[in-house]
């Protein structure tokens, strides 16, 4: 009876919602705690790291610099013609460089490892939920919160400010392109300007960003992955497949929200 | 009677609406090999996962050498967790890993071996199972009975005092049925090892049985050595031995 009328009533849905949520933020914490603690226990995992180094770093390069250039790029274009509206586009240099290495480098970086590495691995711990190798794990002692989540984690605090740095190098060479070589500003102007205009504090700041969506990025996505098992009402393959969904929506997400209180924080 | 290695009491487990274990005690004796028989979903893997610890019991305890195992120290509970070992029903094999990486992943994880020891040990095994050149392949590349073989050889391969099979040889030829339950046997003798099997494998698995209990609409109802399950009466039981389908409908 107090089930129907919890059921009904909307003050106890609500508060049941508000618990569920109170209890799912635990559980995150619970877990990102775990996986911390444990980057630093004994033995060390150096091959599983290296092999998340490949995974998130080396196979991310041609992504980066992709994405990286095209955006410099359309910084260069969007740049000029609005800079040109001030009589001012020798500063163009200027406005790529700080736009990139401070707020755009760091989050599309952090943007198209969720598409590429997060989504990957949510699926890959998903399934092993699904199909015991977890359970496996446990029945031979093994910690699989240490041995999955740990080395992805160290993996990604080496590669996450690396692969920054790539994006903004080739996002700054982008701009060149379309400032100084379709556009006609002189390229000593533009690296100039670049140069001038970007101080060491700029280059920390893109760098502390990267570290903390590192560490939302993994822990969203692992999370996702190991609790796939406790979806309600999707099981199996289905279940892989919407926490793949939910992790790469809410890592953007959270990426997005860290960015946006890191910024009021760090200017 | 010794006191038994691992003991069931008053063990209750509900998923949902519907109760699996219900209230059941059982005791599993060092140094024997005791195995769980009944009907298809029973419920016989969710106590061996209780066993292992994988799940929890709403009610009851389970009892190691006479203590709740959330009553020895975190030292005690490692040490016991190390002396068991589980071979999984679906195999649970690391899909990403080879299958020589799957049967060493134990013994590199939790072991002080060196690399020539690990080596030496999963080739013994791999060669005992007759797996020989499947070392550099993935599961996925393997059939299911060869899947079935390399998670066994790496349930074996720590050389556990406690190995809890979940139908070890479901979906094997019958040579290697056979093959499989002898090197158990032989293993439990040289070893002394103390063995939960989950078994359809009837009468074939007795042979290599100390112990038979019955799992029965969630309750235990026998528990004994085989001569005395073929010899009782009760028809539910004689039922299930001898198999009669037509009889087996009334079981429920």
């Amino acid at each position: 009876m107090p089930q129907a009328i919890s059921s009904v009533n909307p003050l106890a849905r609500l508060g049941r919602a508000v618990i569920t949520q109170l209890q799912g933020f635990g559980k995150a914490a619970l877990f990102l705690l775990h996986s911390v603690v444990h980057m630093f226990s004994r033995p060390w995992q150096g091959r599983r790291v290296i092999e998340q180094l490949y995974f998130i770093g080396a196979k991310s390069i041609v992504v980066i610099c992709i994405t990286g250039l095209f955006t410099g790029m359309v910084l260069g274009l969007q740049g000029y013609y609005t800079l040109s509206q001030f009589g001012s586009t020798g500063l163009l240099g200027s406005a790529v460089a700080l736009t990139l290495i401070r707020e755009l480098g760091p989050v599309l970086t952090a943007i198209m490892i969720i598409g590429r590495a997060g989504s990957a691995m949510t699926a890959e711990i998903g399934i092993m939920r699904i199909s015991e190798q977890i359970n496996a794990l446990k029945t031979m002692t093994i910690d699989p919160i240490r041995f999955l989540v740990s080395p992805r984690i160290i993996a990604a605090l080496i590669s996450f400010p690396l692969l920054t740095a790539i994006f903004d190098t080739v996002g700054i060479f982008g701009g060149y392109l379309t400032g100084s070589q379709l556009l006609g500003i002189n390229p000593a102007t533009y690296f100039y300007r670049v140069e001038s205009s970007v101080s060491l504090m700029d280059v920390a700041e893109g760098f502390i960003k990267s570290i903390f969506f590192a560490i939302t990025v993994i822990s969203v996505c692992c999370y996702h992955g190991y609790y796939t098992h406790t979806r309600r009402n999707n099981f199996g393959a289905k279940g892989v497949g919407l926490s793949t969904t939910t992790a790469v929506v809410q890592a953007s997400i959270l990426v997005l929200v860290i960015d946006y209180i890191l910024t009021s924080f760090l200017l | 009677m010794d006191t038994p290695l691992i003991q069931f009491c008053n063990v209750s487990k509900t998923f949902d609406t519907k109760t699996v274990l219900n209230n059941i005690n059982l005791s599993i004796f060092k140094g024997e090999i005791t195995t769980i028989i009944g009907k298809s979903g029973e419920g016989k893997s969710v106590l061996l996962k209780h066993v292992i610890g994988l799940l929890k019991p709403d009610s009851g305890s389970i009892l190691f050498d006479g203590k709740a195992f959330a009553k020895h120290s975190s030292t005690e509970q490692l040490n016991l967790k190390k002396k068991l070992s589980y071979m999984f029903q679906d195999s649970a094999l690391f899909d990403s890993m080879t299958v020589y990486e799957n049967i060493a992943l134990p013994l590199q994880e939790a072991s002080d071996l060196s690399k020539s020891e690990i080596q030496q040990r999963v080739e013994m095994r791999m060669s005992q199972l007759d797996i020989v050149g499947t070392d550099q392949q993935y599961p996925g590349q393997l059939s299911g009975g060869m899947r079935k073989r390399v998670a066994l050889a790496r349930a074996l391969v720590t050389e556990p005092e406690i190995i809890l099979f979940d139908e070890p040889t479901t979906g094997l030829d019958p040579i290697r049925k056979k093959a499989v339950h002898q090197m158990i046997a032989d293993y439990q003798r040289k070893l002394g090892f103390t063995g939960i099997i989950v078994s359809h494998e009837i009468p074939e698995i007795f042979s290599i049985s100390q112990r038979v209990a019955l799992l029965n609409k969630g309750d235990i109802i026998f528990q004994g050595t085989p001569e005395q399950l073929n010899n009782d009466e009760n028809p539910v039981i004689s039922t299930f031995i001898h198999g009669h389908e037509s009889s087996l409908l009334n079981i429920d």
